[in-house]
């Protein structure tokens, strides 16, 4: 993920009204939970019976959640997950082709540990990114039900190359949102700029009119801290849209006690 | 100009209209003339009633395959390449590659030209693993004996259950990089050859898929058995090496499975399954023998069995694998052929590198490379005594 600017609506928002404290993975409280997630120097890959190895007084409880990509065929879902999860990912040669379409749904787990304001032990976030190549969406029936089954967060992928991505996204959230559901608008490829054929503008349009925040997204070479410093960002705002999302159903707004639901 | 790089070149075509489908890999570029003269003088073949397989040319080896009047592959192996029946199984393998990945009903007829080249795109990573050279799928990455101490019976035992519970009777545990070193419900060991071959080359870690995500739901069509009804195939990877796949119907969900019956079956052996993960092996470790033998792949050095002669380590896996490509259709066990000729009970080939050696029994077969030059009568002892080495194991 490329660094962006200070005009990044990342930051934008107050930190102080995050429910979650931003960066503190990457700050030295967070050190023993970050180097769980590492294996020498590298991240680690989480089989599906497997958590982050925690000594005893540093366990923390953990919240499963299911995170769903939707996106046209090659704006970048897979590379998305891969980069959050610090997969390697074959490098491009002449041979490899750019873009190997998904053929069923795949399942990738990538652990987050966050520290909640206030709170006194951090939480650990299982996030399941779900993804699912779009020609077989379309083909097979049988597949987006099971996307959509114990859904809690859609991420909707747009790239910055690709203009026709960007005019479907207004169709795509008014398609998916539902009830409870946490929905996240992310723009992949930004780190092509000469290449972008959608305007910061419009993406600030966009923004303004459905009062939502966009993500950015960009690949960078870099080893594996360095890939986690870039993911962090997103996963931490994921993170905190989720936790945003259970507080607020369980009548726990931050601050106030029994309010009840809306 | 494709033949003479070290990869072959698969090039497809719709049959009727001779317009190409893909040519993997893409460059080099074979020329769209050369194409038309390849599959021109297929069709000329064919009108004159006859069915041209195969020709060799000073610099490349040439095999023609044609699938249901529709889709015609052609395969360009620079030579030396390996020799005879080999081509036309990497050319059966590719049309069930995609097969797999589009069924039956998309490629017999063709319908839409374009349409099919886009969803052909899907197939690429399998069809690209197929052509690496020495990553043909006959042989597969060297495959290991579950390590020992691994509780066996117990697991096969756990994956029939699980099986059961996923309402489904194919299931397959499979460890550390090779699917001969796994474990598999009776269903799935019936499979035919060439299906298993496909499915193998899909498991993880060193499948075509990569690595990556833990759990997959993808929906397949198996060439033999089922080329026009889609299966889903599960593939859950429980500790980093170690996973199980599973043929399925329409249930149960991947969601289901992977919250509940995953933590539920597997959750308490998980200490048993990280003991039986292993790293791939290294590639081309020096072997000098390969054994198949009720069904599972072993290869490695035999104990005090002697040098292999004047062939450098990594040349050795070649001549297993030449070796092996040579005879496993004809007298391999598990090749669902017609079994060794009565009578036969060794044969061997003399080159000036090494002398391979390959032993004959209706349930096994065992590959042995030795010095150049060994004369011809020690060479069934020397098989005999390698193979009870081996089987005091």
């Amino acid at each position: 993920m490329a660094e962006r600017d200070s005009q990044d609506p990342q930051d934008s928002q107050d930190p102080r009204d995050s429910p979650l404290e931003r960066g503190w993975l990457l700050s030295p409280p967070g050190r023993p939970y970050l180097e769980s997630l590492l294996q020498r120097n590298r991240r680690r890959v989480f089989g599906l019976l497997e958590r982050p190895a925690l000594p005893p007084p540093l366990a923390v409880p953990t919240l499963p959640y299911k995170l769903f990509l939707v996106g046209r065929s090659g704006v970048g879902k897979s590379a998305l997950v891969a980069a959050l999860a610090g997969t390697p990912r074959t490098p491009r040669t002449a041979a490899t082709p750019a873009h190997h379409e998904t053929l069923g749904i795949e399942a990738t787990t990538v652990f987050w540990p966050a520290q909640p304001r206030g709170s006194a032990r951090p939480v650990l976030f299982q996030l399941h990114f779900w993804d699912c190549g779009d020609g077989a969406l379309r083909k097979f029936e049988h597949l987006l039900p099971a996307c959509r089954e114990e859904l809690d967060a859609v991420l909707v992928l747009f790239s910055f190359t690709d203009r026709a991505s960007f005019e479907e996204l207004p169709a795509q959230l008014s398609r998916l949102s539902g009830q409870g559901l946490v929905t996240v608008v992310v723009g992949t490829k930004s780190d092509l700029s000469p290449h972008a054929a959608v305007a910061e503008r419009d993406v600030r349009a966009l923004e303004a009119e459905r009062g939502l925040r966009v993500l950015r997204a960009g690949a960078a070479p870099g080893g594996a801290r360095a890939g986690l410093a870039r993911a962090a960002p997103i996963l931490d705002s994921l993170a905190e849209q989720l936790w945003k999302r259970d507080q607020v159903a369980a009548g726990v707004a931050r601050g106030e006690e029994g309010t009840p639901p809306s | 100009m494709p033949g003479e790089g070290p990869a072959p070149c698969l090039l497809c075509l719709a049959t009727a209209s001779g317009l190409p489908l893909f040519c993997r890999p893409p460059r080099p570029q074979v020329p769209f003339s050369l194409v038309g003269a390849l599959h021109g003088v297929h069709l000329f073949g064919a009108a004159a009633g006859v069915e041209l397989r195969e020709a060799a040319t000073p610099t490349a080896h040439l095999a023609w395959g044609g699938y249901g009047d529709s889709i015609t592959l052609i395969l360009l192996s620079p030579s030396p390449a390996p020799p005879g029946p080999a081509l036309a199984r990497t050319l059966d393998l590719a049309f069930g590659a995609m097969v797999l990945v589009l069924g039956l009903d998309e490629l017999v007829p063709v319908r839409n030209v374009e349409r099919l080249k886009r969803e052909l795109r899907s197939c690429f990573g399998l069809i690209d693993a197929l052509l690496k050279p020495g990553g043909g799928w006959g042989l597969g990455p060297p495959c290991s004996p579950l390590p020992p101490g691994t509780p066996r019976d117990a697991l096969q035992e756990r994956l029939e259950r699980f099986s059961g519970a996923a309402h489904t009777d194919l299931g397959c545990l499979f460890f550390g990089g090779g699917a001969a070193g796994a474990l598999r419900t009776r269903r799935w060991g019936a499979l035919p050859a060439r299906d298993s071959a496909l499915l193998a080359a899909l498991l993880p870690p060193g499948g075509a898929l990569g690595p990556g995500p833990a759990a997959r739901d993808l929906p397949v069509f198996l060439p033999n058995s089922s080329p026009q009804v889609p299966h889903r195939l599960l593939l859950l990877e429980l500790v980093p090496g170690v996973g199980v796949a599973l043929l399925c119907g329409p249930t149960p969900s991947l969601q289901h499975l992977v919250t509940q019956l995953v933590p539920q079956f597997w959750g308490p052996v998980l200490e048993q399954l990280r003991g039986g993960a292993r790293p791939p092996p290294p590639r081309a470790p020096p072997r000098s023998y390969l054994l198949i033998h009720q069904g599972r792949t072993r290869s490695g050095i035999v104990k005090g069995g002697g040098p292999a002669g004047s062939l450098p380590p990594h040349l050795r896996a070649d001549a297993l694998r030449t070796l092996h490509t040579l005879l496993a259709p004809q007298y391999s066990p598990e090749g669902g052929a017609r079994g060794p000729p009565p009578g036969a009970r060794l044969c061997y080939t003399a080159l000036p590198t090494h002398t391979g050696c390959c032993l004959l029994r209706p349930d096994l077969l065992l590959l042995l490379l030795l010095p150049p030059g060994t004369p011809r009568d020690p060479l069934h002892p020397t098989a005999m005594s390698a193979l009870s080495a081996l089987t005091r194991e």
